[in-house]
């Protein structure tokens, strides 16, 4: 995740300087994989809008969302790096797909505008609530970030729910919404799976599965309120979070590391 | 939502501090005014802080044009509203400040009551 041009940093098993002490918090690594990987595909699959979006201003807009994804994935990625894992840059362009544990929705081809909208309404409905129970987790740099991440995660979820209540209004857009909602919700069903990896003792700590009933509420209240059906939650199928992905996540990281994979060190 | 809404233009204004005045920083398009400010957030404010931030709809700017030129006249010399009668001011401040005191002004401005 360099800002400027620069190379990758080739030294994925250099340990951050203070990894001793972050000893106590590796048990998060893989929900924090979960999380780095979720705000990462999701904001490069919103980047793919810019020039695309049904106006200049939304354009834009939605192009902030996305760097402001790409922000939270870095802070995810950085805190994994203090943990001992690769560096930023290496797991984000030396990673191949099945080490990914992003869901699955997040990876699938860009739509029309109405799914972008309801996919990333979808996702941000559910970080929001993943995030009011990570802010309690006894992880004090994983809180801390968390609440900083919140701050502008309010203003995602509001800019996504905006567009639904337009977009619903009917005609043409009404109808590309309910098709929308059809086809996220075909691969939503890994989205709050938490990876197998996960110890017990972390998983326990955070009461998921109140986070699940929350979320699935949300989620069918604002159907109702737009007039857009019932929700339709689909049977835990092949999930993301264990690296089984479909081959849109292949086709994304072909973009994104199309780059740093034509050669050893490359710098651009 | 109440029928099909045209899309509005809406001119944008930002605060960058307290101590600054709301700065015209652009216009944009948008179906209404909530919309407006969440495009004017993301479109606006990306890059540099800001405190506060103004959006209104152009149909509310009442203005006058270039088309009224007596409305813009100059017809007389206006030299007298100027300030530059205080141009120098910052100079005759600094060489005051500058004169050395004697000895004898010390004690009477200490004296004074």
């Amino acid at each position: 995740m360099t800002k400027h041009r620069s190379a990758i940093e080739d030294a994925p098993n250099q340990k951050a300087p203070d990894a001793s002490v972050a000893d106590a918090y590796r048990e998060y690594i893989p929900l924090l994989y979960t999380l780095a990987d979720d705000e990462l595909v999701a904001g490069h699959r919103a980047s793919e809008w810019l020039g695309l979006a049904p106006s200049v201003e939304e354009d834009i807009a939605f192009a902030s969302l996305a760097q402001d994804e790409i922000g939270h994935a870095r802070f995810y990625y950085e805190l994994l790096h203090h943990l001992g894992e690769p560096t930023p840059d290496h797991l984000v362009y030396r990673r191949q797909a099945t080490h990914w544990r992003n869901s699955r929705l997040l990876e699938r081809a860009r739509g029309d505008f109405a799914e972008a909208v309801v996919r990333q309404w979808m996702y941000d409905t559910w970080d929001a609530v993943r995030l009011e129970v990570l802010i309690q987790c006894p992880f004090p740099a994983l809180a801390d970030g968390v609440r900083k991440m919140q701050r502008e995660e309010y203003y995602h979820l509001i800019h996504m729910d905006a567009w639904l209540a337009r977009l619903s209004s009917g005609g043409e857009a009404k109808d590309r919404l309910v098709r929308a909602v059809e086809a996220v919700f075909a691969e939503a069903a890994d989205l709050s799976v938490l990876p197998q990896e996960l110890s017990s003792s972390v998983s326990g700590s955070l009461n998921w599965e109140q986070a699940e009933l929350v979320f699935h509420q949300r989620i069918e209240q604002a159907l109702h309120r737009y007039g857009l059906g019932n929700a339709r939650w689909s049977l835990p199928g092949p999930s993301g979070r264990s690296g089984d992905h479909s081959a849109s996540l292949t086709e994304l990281l072909g973009t994104l590391q199309e780059v740093s994979s034509t050669e050893e060190g490359v710098r651009w | 939502m109440e029928g099909v809404k045209e899309y509005g233009a809406y001119e944008v204004f930002v605060q960058r501090t307290h101590q600054d005045a709301h700065v015209h920083v652009g216009s944009l398009l948008a179906s209404d005014v909530s919309m407006a400010i969440l495009l004017a957030r993301e479109n606006f404010l990306r890059r540099d802080e800001a405190v506060s931030l103004w959006v209104v709809p152009r149909t509310a700017v009442a203005s006058v044009g270039g088309e009224d030129v007596d409305f813009f006249a100059r017809e007389f010399d206006r030299s007298y509203r100027e300030v530059s009668g205080y141009a120098d001011n910052a100079l005759r401040w600094k060489e005051f400040k500058s004169r050395a005191l004697s000895l004898d002004e010390v004690i009477e401005d200490v004296r004074k009551p």
